[in-house]
């Protein structure tokens, strides 16, 4: 089970939202890691056969997912970002549409929707209509219908967006206990997300794979650029402007500020263990909050 | 696949849009069958116009010839000397007769006026009454029937209407059937399901082309109700077109009843009707809006019919009465469709055929169309 892509470009008129990406997928969890705009949505798209890429092929166990689209169509699922469900439907009826239109047989449908609903805990309401479902209902639902046919390779476009931190929870345990055997390649950027199911997380910046690995591996590359430092609070604003601040936490008079930094930020700054998140603040600085 | 279509169904029936356009197409079917038939000319202001028109209809009923033309007449300026001037009910039956049979400066309202005036009696020989030969009727191995023609001139008028109606419904309910899934950004998950491609295309066509076509019988089927009661069942039904008097169809060439005229209005309408649909079907699935969707489908219906006013002559005016905005009313049809300068063959019943056959063929190419295009289609 292999899904690879080389070379993959996608530009609009104005804009290059990928530029040549490459990697290859065995079984695992992998976290797409980025900002805003960095292209994720784009590259799903494309895998999933529903954009088209201005360079590039994807293949899947050596096949062109866009000659054998049925093929792959069938071991696929994908939960898109930025739908809207029909708000008539309830919970179940979607589940039984997408079943149908997954091929799978009406005898089994029922079951597998149930047992899916149940997984996502939405039993109580699937037969409620959709318009009375949360935002983080509606989540749920998608990552649900994702699910349905079993799919060998599984993507999921920020799947936890609205979801509650108990919700969050439900998801992970949901998604590691469903990727024996399978790719599944899910979005974010919420490093928590991630940080801990994720085999490899993939960092894509501004439509670059900047970089990929375990998330010990990319943070091991910070390791030694993470200072912790306590200032004075008139200090404090020009610390501010000068570097990057993971995090500051007020302690009387005194702030601690968590820096990101090559150089030593301050004479009495000493090194702390980088966590994920610092990696995250170190890619996507432009974007980090000063 | 019948999985498929059914949740495609539930799609368009749970749709805002559709079930407003529902509504109002109810009150209008309404309207029209009201205004076509209850409120018809022929209802009198007592209401009681219907039965006197089926009393004269019995007895004018049979074969057409001088004679009977004589005897209507006879009666007709008969009983208009001897009912009192206020109680004299107005036989539309008997007046179109009189107004194909009697030259126009004959005058003889004036006359029979005078007439009782002066207390005589105008009788039939002192009028001119044309022959059928002379007004140059169509003459066929039989001879043709006369009979109830009034009421039947009604039914098409209300049958022509409701194309339009049926029409339009249609077109709003097909714009939506692709469309709203692109509009609601639902495609990304649609599209990349197994089936989400060649069978919910195919499904979406049956189900856009089901809904219609029922929405077509039902119409169809409460207005034939409707007319049932207003004609008292379908008497009628043998008179030749040409003797429907209303319609002014006397020289046309085809020995048809009142009931195949009807017949071939339905079958071209619903043919025209799936024309309409393929076509709609397929700009829903160019659009990503269904209001665009709506209003391009729309426009592109009744573009033939503003390019008439345009082109009157000639392979591009024949083309443009092909479409359905041009030939759906009954007595469009049989008169474009019975001469070379309107239509492209010489015979009514081929350019018929003819026009069928286009018709069927826009509305699978249509289907085609948009089956090839959703099965490969990637958003650039
Ligand atoms: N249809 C489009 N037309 C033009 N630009 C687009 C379109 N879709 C996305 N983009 C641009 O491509 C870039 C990547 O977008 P996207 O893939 O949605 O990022 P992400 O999902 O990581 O937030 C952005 O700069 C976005 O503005
Ligand atoms: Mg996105």
């Amino acid at each position: 089970m292999q899904l690879e892509l080389k070379d993959l470009t996608k530009s609009y008129d104005d804009t290059i939202a990928l530029n040549r990406v490459s990697f290859r997928l065995t079984p695992g969890i992998y976290g797409l890691l980025g900002s805003n705009g960095s292209g994720k949505t784009t590259l799903f798209r494309i895998i999933s056969g529903v954009l088209k890429q201005t360079t590039g092929t994807v293949t899947y166990n050596g096949e062109n997912t866009r000659a054998n689209s049925d093929a792959f169509r069938s071991i696929l699922g994908f939960l898109p970002q930025d739908f809207s469900y029909y708000p008539d439907f309830t919970g179940m009826k979607f589940m039984l549409y997408i079943a149908a239109l997954k091929g799978i047989h009406k005898n089994v449908a029922k079951k597998r929707c149930v047992e899916l609903l149940e997984l996502v805990g939405l039993e109580d309401v699937r037969n409620k209509k959709i318009k009375t479902y949360s935002g983080g209902m509606k989540q749920r639902l998608g990552i649900a219908q994702a699910m349905i046919n079993d799919p060998e390779v599984l993507i999921l476009d920020e799947p936890t967006v609205g979801l509650d931190p108990k919700e969050r929870v439900r998801f992970r345990n949901l998604i590691s206990s469903f990727s024996e055997n399978k790719i599944v390649l899910l979005s974010t950027h919420i490093v928590s997300d991630i940080e801990y199911i994720a085999d490899e997380i993939l960092v894509l910046n501004k439509g670059v794979l900047e970089n990929r690995g375990p998330s010990f591996r990319l943070i091991d590359t910070i390791s030694g650029c993470v200072w912790e430092t306590e200032v004075e609070n008139d200090r404090l604003a020009g610390m501010l402007q000068q570097h990057l601040i993971s995090n500051q936490k007020h302690a009387g008079n005194k702030t601690v500020l968590r820096i990101i930094s090559k150089e030593k930020p301050a004479p009495e700054a000493k090194h702390v263990q980088p966590t994920l998140e610092d990696l995250y603040l170190y890619y996507f600085r432009e974007e980090a909050v000063r | 696949m019948k999985t498929i279509v059914k949740y495609e169904m539930e799609k368009i029936q749970q749709n805002r849009t559709f079930i407003g356009a529902l509504v109002i197409s109810l009150f209008v079917l309404a309207g029209i069958l009201y205004i076509g038939m209850y409120h018809a000319q022929l209802q009198g202001i007592e209401r009681k116009g219907v039965e006197n028109y089926h009393q004269i209809v019995e007895r004018s009923t049979g074969e057409f010839t001088d004679q009977r033309v004589q005897d209507v007449l006879s009666n007709y300026i008969g009983r208009f000397q001897q009912d009192d001037v206020n109680n004299r009910g107005f036989d539309l039956f008997s007046w179109e007769v009189a107004n194909t049979f009697i030259a126009n400066g004959e005058n003889i309202y004036d006359r029979m006026n005078t007439a009782v005036k002066q207390g005589e009696t105008l009788t039939i020989d002192q009028i001119k009454v044309k022959s059928i030969e002379e007004i140059g009727f169509t003459e066929f191995e039989k001879p043709l029937k006369m009979g109830s023609f009034v009421t039947w001139k009604d039914f098409y008028h209300v049958t022509n209407q409701l194309f339009l109606l049926i029409s339009t419904l249609s077109i709003l309910l097909c714009s939506l059937v692709f469309s709203s899934d692109t509009s609601r950004n639902m495609n990304p998950l649609l599209l990349s399901t197994r089936r989400g491609r060649k069978q919910m295309t195919v499904a979406k066509i049956i189900a856009g082309t089901f809904i219609s076509v029922l929405a077509f019988l039902f119409i169809h089927g409460v207005s034939l109700g409707a007319f049932a009661l207003y004609n008292s069942g379908f008497t009628g039904w043998d008179t030749s077109i040409q003797t429907n008097f209303s319609m002014e169809l006397f020289t046309f060439p085809v020995e048809l009843n009142q009931l195949q005229v009807y017949g071939l209005a339905v079958a071209l309408q619903l043919i025209g009707l799936l024309a309409i649909v393929g076509i709609t079907l397929y700009i829903s699935s160019a659009t990503r809006s269904p209001f665009s969707a709506l209003l391009i489908a729309l426009g592109i219906f009744l573009l033939p019919k503003a390019l008439t006013q345009l082109v009157k002559r000639g392979p591009i005016y024949h083309l443009l009465n092909l479409f359905p905005i041009n030939n759906y009313a009954v007595q469009d049809f049989l008169t474009l469709m019975s001469t070379k300068t309107e239509f492209f063959l010489t015979y009514f019943m081929q350019n018929m055929v003819l026009t069928m056959v286009v018709l069927v063929a826009i509305a699978l190419l249509c289907n085609w169309a948009v089956y090839q295009r959703l099965k490969q289609y990637q958003e650039a």
